[in-house]
């Protein structure tokens, strides 16, 4: 849809970036790229890329500074690419404004799938009302959701938290962000609850609760609205 | 071996305070007794004096053989000779006629005299002997019960420094001296252990080059040898017949060491040796065995490593070079193989090297637990989306109770530790049997059950199949590091619960994991949930 979106991508592995320069002009985007962090501030704010594509592992500054500086002057959206467990960083980059993450090995169609996510929350079009996910339907004007056609009650809770990953769907939500937007708090308790009430959501929209497809864990991050 | 010529009576290091005191003679040492004797003598004579008549000469006599027996004793044969010689003067003056004048009337007497004196060196004899022998007797008890203590508080040491101070306290106390143990430490004698005055007392550079010396000729040196003569202390290598493995040095109270006490030094030397000997063999064998031990490991890690790298790596280098060289040769079907299998071969390694890294975190000691609250339907939720590439080819049945607690743990962690396990159902059961994951909550903890339809293990390798690089002998050319399961038991362990696995009845193998529930902490998913939500 956003054919010739500017993608920066910010990695000091040559290789990476040759993998990532082929699969992203295939699909029509504009590739930039940085071999380190200095690099990836400067052209960041010179060439005004629609992504940045982010790894945590530079050898100059690290992912979350850079991160942290582009945000003081920039809105753009950045995709972070990590190794298994740095869940913490992950977490980080993400409270510092961030927006997504892909951990390391990633499929270039999982990388396609954040871009084009972000790219459509850049649009800024999520005040459409009406959301349909797969068998989910949802109305946000009239609080009404629907699992295959049939009415489903959500307790008030159970609601404003389907509403935010709705209103995020396909991004990552962080447990933090949940938290507080719903609870106003990330205490121990708050979070036992989150754990609690994402179970009884997905009692009520998920076909098989034990092996979810719609509200999807990001393990030590938080969750992600699947779009099918 | 031991010879006595020179044991003298009080010389004994029972009684240390008298040793070494060769060189005193008798007459000032059993100045009582000589002096007990004579007074008798004098008793005797004026008993006679008093009652001569009624008793007579001869019985008068008999009397004066009683400070003779006495003497001879107490007092061995040469003393004895003269009580013998005195009294034989008293009798012959006082009592044999003519009185008063050592002249004998009747020559008969003579034989008195002579069976007087024969008694004072029979018996004096005798009793020198029996002596010698009472004392012979006395210092193999000593030197046995000294070597027997020794013996009993080595025996159980295992600890090089404890056993240097046991020997050190234990010489020091029975002989009464001042005592070092040196032990070799790289190329030169160290003081392993001394007693309390040792150092102040000895250490100078000629005892310090005395005991060097002692250690490398294995003999004995300083004080009272021909090598150091002018040092302080008394060197004895501790030995065996196989290798002088320290020294011992003595500090002597008085001047020098009598053969006996040097015997009893060696012989509590001897003990000592086997001691040390005993420990260094325990702790060569040990780190034998632990080399041994990280040798088979180091290998086994190669081997397993090098297998399961190779073997994608294979497959990827085969199918990527098929891509690259022959492109044409290929139609998309053909091509689209070859692709899955790189991916395939790709996420293998991705495994492999996952595995190696959590293998290396839980060796290293330096797993940190991110713990956080968990639903454990979320966490099996997700290892089934992460591994479904895998678990396609056979049914998964989830069984999990509603409004099961939630657990505090490393949710990546327990992720791993399913995954491993799901794993190992996939590989050693057929495709399209039946992998059940089930859970059950106890009162203070989670029951985790994974169960295939596999042929299970023998029943030896249900604890074993937990070991690090542990492999299965059976089932052909199923391939794996033989890491998987060991990760598994050190995360669950890490988290304060256990794993195992045995045969099901109906064939298969079941593994078993628990994970505690903190009752304290945790929020029933019924008890406060209406109550929140309004």
């Amino acid at each position: 849809m956003t054919m010739g979106a500017k993608i920066l991508v910010i990695d000091d592995e040559v290789e990476i970036r040759r993998l990532l320069k082929v699969g992203l002009t295939a699909h029509g985007y504009d590739f930039i790229e940085a071999a380190n962090g200095k690099d990836g501030i400067v052209q960041a704010a010179t060439l005004r890329p629609d992504i940045v594509v982010l790894d945590m592992g530079l050898p100059d500054l690290e992912g979350l500074s850079v991160v942290s500086e582009i945000r003081e002057w920039s809105q753009v959206p950045i995709i972070i690419l990590s190794v298994r467990g740095q869940e913490q960083d992950k977490v980080k980059a993400l409270d510092l404004g961030a927006d997504d993450y892909l951990t390391k090995p990633f499929s270039m169609s999982e990388l396609m799938a954040r871009i084009r996510v972000a790219l459509r929350h850049q649009g800024n079009i999520k005040d459409e009302p009406v959301i349909q996910i797969g068998e989910l339907f949802a109305d946000l004007s009239r609080r009404q959701v629907k699992m295959t056609g049939n009415e489903v009650h959500l307790t008030p809770i159970e609601y404003d938290l389907l509403k935010i990953l709705l209103t995020n769907a396909g991004k990552v939500v962080t447990h933090g962000y949940l938290l507080t937007s719903i609870w106003g708090g990330d205490s121990q308790e708050y979070s036992q609850y989150l754990r609690i009430y994402i179970s009884h959501l997905r009692k009520k929209i998920e076909l098989d609760p034990n092996q979810p497809r719609i509200i999807l864990t990001e393990p030590g991050v938080g969750y992600r609205l699947a779009v099918v | 071996m031991t010879d006595y010529w020179a044991y003298d009576v009080e010389a004994d290091f029972e009684t240390s305070e008298e040793k070494t005191d060769h060189k005193i003679p008798w007459w000032e040492k059993k100045t009582w007794s000589v002096v007990f004797s004579l007074i008798m003598v004098v008793l005797v004579t004026m008993l006679g004096k008093r009652y001569g008549d009624y008793l007579g000469v001869t019985n008068m006599g008999m009397l004066y053989l009683l400070p003779v027996v006495f003497a001879s004793a107490r007092l061995g044969v040469t003393p004895s000779a003269i009580i013998a010689l005195v009294s034989v003067v008293s009798f012959d003056i006082f009592f044999v006629p003519p009185v008063f004048r050592l002249t004998v009337n009747d020559v008969r007497y003579l034989i008195t005299f002579a069976v007087f004196m024969v008694v004072a060196f029979t018996t004096g004899n005798i009793a020198d002997h029996l002596r010698f022998r009472m004392r012979e007797a006395l210092h193999r008890e000593t030197r046995t019960r000294a070597l027997y203590h020794l013996a009993r508080g080595l025996s159980a040491v295992t600890d090089m420094d404890l056993l240097a101070r046991k020997v050190v306290d234990h010489v020091s106390q029975t002989t009464a001296t001042e005592v070092a143990l040196y032990l070799p430490e790289t190329d030169s004698l160290k003081i392993a252990a001394a007693s309390r005055a040792f150092s102040d007392l000895v250490l100078g550079p000629t005892d310090l080059a005395a005991a060097e010396w002692a250690f490398k000729n294995s003999q004995h040196s300083g004080v009272g040898t021909d090598a150091f003569p002018g040092a302080k202390g008394f060197y004895l290598p501790v030995q065996t017949e196989a290798r002088t493995l320290g020294v011992l040095g003595v500090k002597p109270t008085r001047q020098l060491f009598s053969p006996e006490q040097t015997d009893l030094l060696e012989a509590l030397t001897g003990l000592a040796a086997l001691a040390i000997l005993r420990l260094q063999l325990a702790a060569e064998a040990q780190a034998i065995k632990a080399l041994e031990e990280s040798e088979r490991l180091r290998s086994a890690l190669f081997n397993s490593i090098s297998h399961e790298m190779k073997t994608p790596l294979a497959s990827i280098l085969g199918a990527v070079s098929s891509l690259v060289d022959d492109e044409d040769l290929y139609n998309e079907e053909q091509k689209s193989t070859l692709l899955t299998s790189i991916k395939q071969g790709a996420l293998r390694m991705n495994r492999v090297v996952g595995n190696l890294l959590d293998m290396a975190r839980l060796e290293s000691g330096y797993i940190r637990l991110h713990t956080d609250w968990c639903d454990i339907q979320d966490i099996i939720g997700v290892t089934l989306r992460e591994n479904r590439d895998i678990l396609h080819e056979h049914r998964i049945k989830v069984s999990i109770p509603d409004n099961i607690s939630l657990i505090k743990v490393d949710y990546a962690l327990i992720e791993q530790v399913l995954t491993n396990l799901l794993h190992n159902a996939v590989k050693y059961s057929p495709g399209g049997s039946e992998i059940e994951l089930s859970v059950q909550e106890a009162t203070s903890e989670l029951n985790v059950s994974i169960a295939d339809q596999g042929p299970g293990v023998d029943a030896s390798d249900e604890e074993r199949i937990f070991d690090k690089f542990y492999r299965l002998q059976s089932p052909g050319n199923i391939s794996g590091t033989g890491l998987g399961l060991s990760i598994c038991r050190g995360i669950i362990e890490a988290h304060r619960g256990s794993i195992w696995a045995k045969n099901r009845p109906g064939g298969g193998l079941l593994v078993n994991f628990t994970l505690p529930v903190d009752n304290d902490m945790a929020i029933g998913f019924g008890d406060h949930y209406q109550g929140v939500d309004n």
